[in-house]
């Protein structure tokens, strides 16, 4: 049961990816969100366990100055 | 347009923005205009949308912020294989109720803080099509004036998906609302 819905889901996701561009898109937008949400979660656990901007950075793969202009004061 | 409004769409229209204010929402939309409805006390809008549970509080917890992830967003990342009730419940569990859908901070910027929080709000595109719809529903009712059922019945009208959302949160529909308001504007047979 499980398995047919996971095919059904995946047939779902093939059909959006290449035909409807509303589909794709709003996807992509709603994974956007979701990423910066997390994003600022776990940036602001960082920072409560001591962590600096630098190290943050490099965690994530940005500069110590993008993270910083993002997240702090937050 | 803001010439034919009475008193009380406008202390609507004013109070809608001092709502958007305190929800750290950068805009004024047309949700802010029902919650603002709803917090006319007294008024037989407020009463109407307080027959449907739209009462200010749960109008302002019901509200979501512009960043919270919806259900339609659910729907949109099952698509590419994402559970965002299962990321929602595994951030909650390590970082507390409500992790992933707290409101944004209050804008960085230093020129927005130096203007003070009370800066001016600027119009949404949904609450300029609120207000639009409202004007031209009034001229249907053959109303000379905008009231605040006209506000109400703009907003319904609007097919937004935040105030559908909203509602749909607090268990009723754009639809429901307005019927009631209609049946309540038209007098008796």
């Amino acid at each position: 049961m499980a398995g047919t819905e996971a095919k059904d889901a995946l047939g779902i996701t093939e059909g959006a990816m290449d035909t409807d561009p509303r589909v794709g898109l709003r996807a992509v937008a709603a994974l956007r969100r979701l990423v910066e949400r997390l994003e600022a979660l776990q940036v602001d656990n960082a920072r409560r366990h001591g962590w600096s901007w630098e190290e943050i950075g490099t965690a994530l793969g940005v500069s110590r100055q993008a993270v910083h202009k993002k997240h702090a004061r937050r | 347009m803001f010439e034919r409004f009475t008193e009380e769409a406008r202390a609507t229209v004013v109070a809608a923005q001092e709502e958007a204010r305190l929800l750290r929402h950068a805009s004024i939309g047309a949700e802010h205009l029902l919650l603002a409805l709803a917090t006319r006390a007294g008024t037989p809008v407020a009463a109407t949308l307080a027959r449907f549970g739209v009462t200010p509080d749960a109008c302002r917890t019901a509200i979501s912020p512009p960043e919270a992830l919806d259900e339609a967003d659910a729907e949109a990342l099952r698509l590419l294989g994402i559970d965002l009730h299962a990321v929602r419940e595994r951030a909650e569990t390590a970082f507390g109720r409500g992790a992933l859908d707290r409101p944004p901070a209050a804008p960085r910027s230093p020129l927005l803080r130096r203007a003070g929080i009370s800066a001016r709000l600027p119009f949404g595109a949904s609450a300029k099509r609120a207000l639009r719809l409202a004007l031209r529903e009034a001229v249907g009712l053959r109303s000379g004036v905008i009231g605040a059922e006209h506000v109400l019945l703009g907003v319904t009208a609007l097919d937004d998906p935040a105030v559908v959302g909203l509602l749909r949160r607090l268990g009723t529909s754009p639809a429901a609302v307005r019927s009631a308001l209609l049946s309540g504007l038209r007098p008796a047979a």
